[in-house]
């Protein structure tokens, strides 16, 4: 699972609400990604299964061998990720039913999203790439700086518009956790370029 | 009646001026980070996790705690019914008609009916807790490490089993979390398995690493994915001023109160399960109890439009089901819910270990905890109703500040508590698995149970065949052993019941599962 790609999934990106045309139309076919879910979770445990038993070499396998448990959880894993992709392959709705279309509420459906619903990849994929930058920079930037750089780019890529707003955030949160940890808590966090 | 002398004592311990304090910062905390919308009780002390560390006494820690674990439920069933996004899966059942009443204008209502009867089901539990952790402890010491291999087989598969839809989605999670849980070095011989000699695989990867990726960054992730379609609006408290419950309220609310305690307390305490499932059967029960007799009030509001029984009943079955958790944990060491297995943690960063010498071993600790629980169900009870203004403020905190919050905090959570780097990118890289588990439904909760329990498991297994020669009939002789393994079965075929019952009676199968995630 660590090293599964995004996968293109049909419909636009998330300016668009759940309107009832392209709900309609990926309600027609089947999604793709629970097939690739099931065939990257295979493939992963059969690797690790390979893993567990490379471990063993030549030692006894005796009942309390520690190299016991590794085999029987990869082959559970090797086990219900050959079931899960097999009904994948055979009837995809089956595990995911299509949500009937509801009458009422609005609200009600977005509270249980659907792998039928189309899904933007990109912000995900973005915010992950901040939060990497965020914790490599941690330790030489500092704390302070590098918190509210990265708290003003990720409010700025989940779609907050107000700039002025988050500076202010950013700075006073950075800076009131930082002096609450350091001087209150006693834990010690980098300081890095800004004289603190 | 030793254990009210031990009570007095815990009291004694509490009603100090610092701990009291402790006490009042514990479930204010808890209530802000619990209306925080897709924050549950878990993360939120995964993420309170260093700065409780950090107090001298591990006795102010815990009241702390109690108050964390309490404060977090009372604000996270104002979330659900004001904005209907449930931060863990034991509020959905109040979610569905708590946001119905919110929503035909009768919000105070719910939320009174939601913080009354969780104090009520609060305390009447804490005085089971108190009336059979001792005894259940003193029990527990007879058992042997067989049975200890028995309890955690049947909570995690009764977790697995009965929480989602899809019993093979539950199984493969379950095999992740105890994947993760063999990360490091064997417990008993210190063999090296899955570390890829990397140094920092070789101590394991910590639960508060795995519960702050799953739930903080695979959340917000989920969240950034489909920013559109979140639900926004809060619903309307409605004037100030006007009484919060009628006496048509208050005379539908008592009985399922007690009901939903009924029901929340012993399912809570059986080592199966945690909240999720009492939740679910309260709701159930209330609204088979209101269709039969609805031809009497039938224009009253029902089921599906806001009924206040449906609000009632399953918030007192999840408060009466926390402290009912506390009994495994406490006395056997065996965490049936995620926020257990971080409570778990933390007693063990604290260097206690639960299980059933702790009433012996730290008894003034204990008794503390639980008296804690008593005065903060109280002052949660203050907090809640007359200052539930200011929470819907935080309600209101915009998406994209509360998320960009929340990643910060998680960083800070894990790099605080590890201070390490490579500890936090552990933690992001299990948010990114989160994340394609909340998407493709993978439930969270045996992820948590399989890394805490499955070493608990493996450990007791080992030990139980060590003291018999490797004579694997200790799990079949021993009447204990036997009887809870045979219950474990039963819960994996306990989900298809409903299913099969349906089918003969030719109707098609209930879409209503016990919640999705944690």
């Amino acid at each position: 699972m660590p090293e599964t790609t995004p996968e293109p999934e049909p419909g636009p990106s998330n300016t668009d609400g759940p309107g009832p045309g392209p709900a309609v139309e990926s309600r027609r076919r089947a999604p793709i990604g629970p097939r690739v879910v099931g065939a990257v979770l295979l493939l992963t445990g059969l690797y690790l299964l390979w893993e567990a038993w490379k471990a063993v070499g030549d030692d006894e396998l005796t009942i309390i061998s520690p190299r016991i448990a590794p085999l029987i959880v990869t082959g559970m894993w090797v086990l219900f990720a050959a079931i899960y992709l097999v009904r994948q392959l055979i009837d995809p709705t089956a595990d995911y039913p299509v949500p009937e279309p509801s009458d009422e509420d609005d609200d009600a459906h977005a509270a249980t999203d659907t792998v039928h619903d189309p899904i933007d990849w990109r912000t995900p994929a973005l915010v992950a790439v901040l939060l990497v930058a965020y914790v490599l920079l941690l330790e030489h930037a500092g704390f302070v700086l590098s918190t509210a750089v990265f708290y003003l780019a990720t409010s700025r890529v989940l779609g907050s518009r107000k700039w002025i707003r988050d500076i202010i955030v950013a700075v006073v949160l950075a800076l009131g956790v930082y002096l609450a940890f350091t001087r209150l808590l006693d834990i010690v966090l980098p300081e890095g370029v800004l004289p603190l | 009646m030793s254990f009210l002398s031990d009570l007095l004592g815990g009291f004694a311990t509490v009603l100090s001026p610092e701990n009291l304090l402790y006490a009042a910062i514990g479930v204010t905390v808890g209530t802000f980070v619990g209306v925080l919308p897709g924050i549950g009780p878990a993360l939120t002390i995964a993420l309170l996790l260093p700065i409780t560390f950090s107090l001298d006494s591990p006795t102010g820690a815990f009241i702390m705690f109690a108050g964390i674990y309490y404060g977090a439920m009372y604000g996270g069933s104002t979330t659900s019914i004001l904005l209907n996004t449930p931060g863990e899966s034991a509020s959905v059942a109040s979610a569905i008609e708590g946001h119905q009443m919110a929503r035909r204008g009768r919000a105070k209502a719910a939320l009174a009916t939601a913080a009354i009867g969780s104090f009520v089901a609060g305390t009447i539990s804490t005085i089971g807790l108190t009336l059979f952790a001792e005894p259940v402890a003193s029990l527990a010491v007879t058992f042997r490490a067989s049975d200890y291999f028995a309890l955690a087989v049947l909570a995690m598969v009764s977790v697995t089993a009965l929480v989602g839809r899809s019993l093979v989605r539950g199984l493969m999670s379950l095999s992740l979390g105890l994947f993760i849980g063999l990360i490091g070095l064997d417990q008993l011989t210190g063999q090296a398995r899955f570390t890829w000699d990397s140094m920092q695989l070789f101590e394991g990867i910590d639960i508060v690493i795995v519960i702050v990726g799953l739930f903080a960054v695979g959340e917000t992730l989920h969240v950034a994915a489909r920013l559109g379609r979140l639900p926004e609006t809060v619903a309307p408290l409605g004037p100030s001023g006007k009484g919060w419950m009628s006496r048509e309220d208050w005379s539908r609310s008592w009985r399922p109160w007690l009901r939903g305690t009924a029901v929340g307390f012993p399912f809570g305490a059986l080592p199966a399960g945690g909240a999720d499932i009492p939740t679910f059967l309260s709701y159930t029960f209330e609204k088979n109890l209101s269709q039969r007799s609805q031809k009497i009030k039938s224009d009253k509001a029902q089921f599906g439009k806001g009924a206040i029984e449906g609000v009632a009943g399953p918030e007192a079955a999840n408060n009466a089901a926390f402290s009912g958790v506390l009994i495994p944990l406490l006395t056997l060491g065996i965490p049936t819910s995620a926020t257990a297995a971080v409570m778990l943690a933390s007693f063990q960063g604290f260097d206690i270990q639960p299980g059933p010498q702790l009433f012996e071993k730290s008894s003034t600790l204990v008794w503390a905890l639980i008296a804690s629980l008593y005065i903060g169900n109280l002052m949660l009870l203050v907090l809640n109703l007359p200052l539930i203004r200011i929470w819907i403020k935080v309600l209101k905190i915009p998406r994209p500040s509360l998320y960009a919050g929340i990643l910060v905090f998680a960083t800070l959570g894990v790099y605080a508590v590890s201070g390490s780097v490579d500890q936090v990118l552990i933690a992001y890289g299990v948010g990114v698995l989160g994340f394609f588990m909340r998407r493709y439904e993978f439930p969270i909760a045996p992820v948590i149970l399989g890394v805490i329990l499955g070493p608990m498991m493996e450990l007791q297994f080992r030990r139980a065949l060590t003291v018999s020669n490797g004579d694997l009939s200790v799990f079949y002789t021993r009447p204990l052993t036997v009887a809870l393994l045979a219950l474990a079965a039963v819960a994996i075929v306990l989900p298809y019941l409903p299913r099969i019952i349906a089918k003969a009676r030719g109707r098609s199968a209930k879409r209503l599962a016990f919640g999705e995630d944690d």
